[in-house]
């Protein structure tokens, strides 16, 4: 009878722990939620001071080591040399940590072909005289994890330049 | 009777109900047997995806539009004659600007199309952020010439000879028209190039190599993109006395260089050199007096030898305009092409099309090693162990407003390894 007990009980407690195991392989703890920032909030489109400005990006909540495209979305009607209507346009890039951060800073590049909309002169200089910059507003940003897939957005405001 | 009549009625409706069972089934086998040898719509025809992350209206454009215009022509022909083996490529140009941040973000929306094998990326920087991405998602880049990823095996292809190379192979030229002029001593050597990675990759193995050789290098020159003015750069290379200047930097910017040292005089003095992206027709109709007698090391066709030659005609056939009109960077676009239609070819033949991914792409490219492109280039020197497109440069001159040959293919020295990356 001892016996008996002995074996039953080992035999309950291996299913307990079995279904234990089972439930938190089938119902793993939350991930924790994407998530993007950006500063300043607020921008000035003043030329060439914006390019003094850091535009940074972060994030938490991403899968380890990922890398994050931080892409803003053009409202209808806003045209942008080499996106075809209704495609975002990639302004940054960053790669996760090993705890999920992310960190991204707006390249002078992407001001100017993005947020100025500037011409090029065959020797990698900006034309000046073909300064179109985005109309001013407040533009969705979208980050999304190259592995994962997980979608995070905020928004940046864009000033008109303030006449001094 | 009434009862034998309704009988009748329910037979004849059974009957009805049966028949209409027999049409529907054999009407469902049909379209399963349509569906399946593909004759109805919604059956993909068989593609496979080359995806170019180009530079259409930007910095790079002026060599980057003709180059594309050559592969996707190339394509064009190919599909038009039914594929490889019936497989059809589709080729995505995106204009990226010269743009990190447009590169990246343009990989990540079409990453997932259908049958992607290779991503072109016009640009070293663009390049190596896509890279982790790409060795992720088991495909292959290919970049222009950057000696670190033949040092650092891995999913990255260069287009040619690595620009350390093209260097030292301008170091024999220039060892070889000193000892000809019956000069004794050592040559000096000046460089200069914009100041970012291409810039300062031509010396990673370069400087290794003129060392080696025991030539005398001054104190290299390098200059912000987009400068307008050379002078000041210039000035100091020929106050270090030096005998020949090798000129970096994508055409136009080597025609302005060598139109500020013509002004300064110092093209009367001093033999100048230019790398692959030197003067094409570009910049020999811009400057063609100050430009006489530069000489380019080239790892492709230029001048006429490339509008010469015959697969040249596409220019002609997808109305590009008239061949004099062409630039020569036009063939590389060719060349690109006629590797990857030898991978796919390859590819096709050892796992068919079910099976053909990135993975394989990348095992069918190491197996190039010695695929001819028709002359376009030096045999495909792609393998196990080498990531170099080919291994040959030939070095061409201008003259008259012309670029014209000067030299048969002459190997490369390989200066990559003489380098610690």
């Amino acid at each position: 009878m001892n016996a008996f007990k002995k074996i039953m009980t080992l035999l309950i407690l291996f299913i307990s722990l079995f279904s234990l195991v089972s439930c938190s392989a089938l119902f793993p703890p939350p991930k924790p939620k994407s998530t993007v920032a950006v500063t300043p909030e607020k921008v000035e489109l003043k030329f060439p001071d914006i390019m003094r400005v850091p535009i940074v990006f972060t994030g938490t909540g991403w899968s380890p080591n990922e890398m994050v495209v931080v892409d803003m979305v053009l409202p209808p009607g806003v045209e942008m040399k080499g996106v075809k209507p209704g495609e975002d346009v990639g302004i940054a890039f960053g790669q996760a940590d090993e705890a999920g951060n992310f960190k991204a800073e707006v390249p002078p590049t992407a001001k100017l072909n993005t947020l100025f909309r500037v011409g090029w002169t065959p020797i990698l200089a900006p034309d000046p005289k073909t300064l179109n910059p985005i109309p001013p507003g407040v533009y969705t940003i979208k980050a999304s994890g190259a592995d994962s897939g997980a979608v995070a957005t905020t928004t940046l405001e864009f000033l008109a330049p303030i006449k001094k | 009777m009434a009862f034998d009549s309704w009988v009748d009625q329910i037979n004849q409706g059974y009957e009805r109900k049966e028949v209409m069972m027999r049409k529907t089934c054999f009407g469902f086998i049909i379209i399963t047997f349509l569906l399946v040898i593909g004759v109805v719509p919604g059956h993909a025809q068989k593609e496979v995806t080359y995806l170019s992350l180009a530079d259409y209206t930007a910095a790079i454009a002026g060599l980057n539009v003709p180059a594309d215009m050559g592969c996707e022509d190339y394509f064009k022909d190919l599909n038009a004659k039914g594929g490889v083996d019936g497989v059809k490529v589709k080729f995505i140009g995106v204009d990226t600007r010269y743009d990190v941040a447009r590169g990246v973000s343009a990989y990540k929306r079409y990453r997932t199309e259908s049958k992607l094998l290779v991503v072109n990326a016009i640009g070293t920087p663009i390049g190596k952020a896509v890279a982790p991405l790409v060795t992720k998602d088991k495909l292959i880049t290919l970049v222009p010439g950057d000696g670190e990823f033949q040092a650092n095996l891995g999913r990255v292809f260069i287009w040619g000879p690595a620009y350390q190379d093209s260097f030292a192979a301008t170091i024999d030229w220039i060892l070889s028209d000193w000892r000809k002029a019956g000069k004794t001593g050592s040559p000096k050597v000046g460089y200069i190039s914009w100041d970012n990675p291409y810039g300062k990759e031509f010396l990673r193995g370069g400087k290794e190599y003129a060392e080696k050789m025991g030539v005398i290098l001054a104190p290299p020159e390098f200059f912000p993109p987009g400068s307008l003015d050379h002078s000041v750069y210039l000035t100091r290379l020929a106050k270090a006395e030096v005998n020949y200047i090798f000129v970096g930097g994508v055409d136009p910017t080597p025609t302005n260089v060598i139109r500020d040292a013509h002004k300064l005089g110092l093209t009367k003095t001093i033999q100048f050199f230019c790398d692959y992206w030197g003067p094409t027709s570009l910049g020999t109709r811009l400057h063609p007096e100050a430009l006489e007698g530069t000489i380019i090391v080239s790892y492709y066709l230029r001048g006429d030898d490339a509008r010469k030659h015959p697969l040249a005609n596409l220019w002609t056939k997808y109305g590009r305009g008239k061949i004099e009109d062409m630039n020569e960077v036009y063939t590389i676009g060719i060349s690109w092409a006629m590797t990857f239609e030898a991978a796919l070819k390859r590819a096709l033949k050892e796992v068919g099309y079910r099976k053909l991914d990135g993975e394989v792409i990348y095992q069918t490219y190491q197996k190039l090693t010695g695929m001819e492109r028709a002359g376009l280039q030096g045999p495909c020197a792609y393998s196990p162990t080498s990531r170099r497109g080919s291994l040959e440069v030939k070095f061409y001159q201008v003259k008259a407003g012309k670029v014209v040959s000067i030299s048969d293919w002459i190997k490369a020295p390989d200066a990559v390894s003489l380098h610690k990356f």
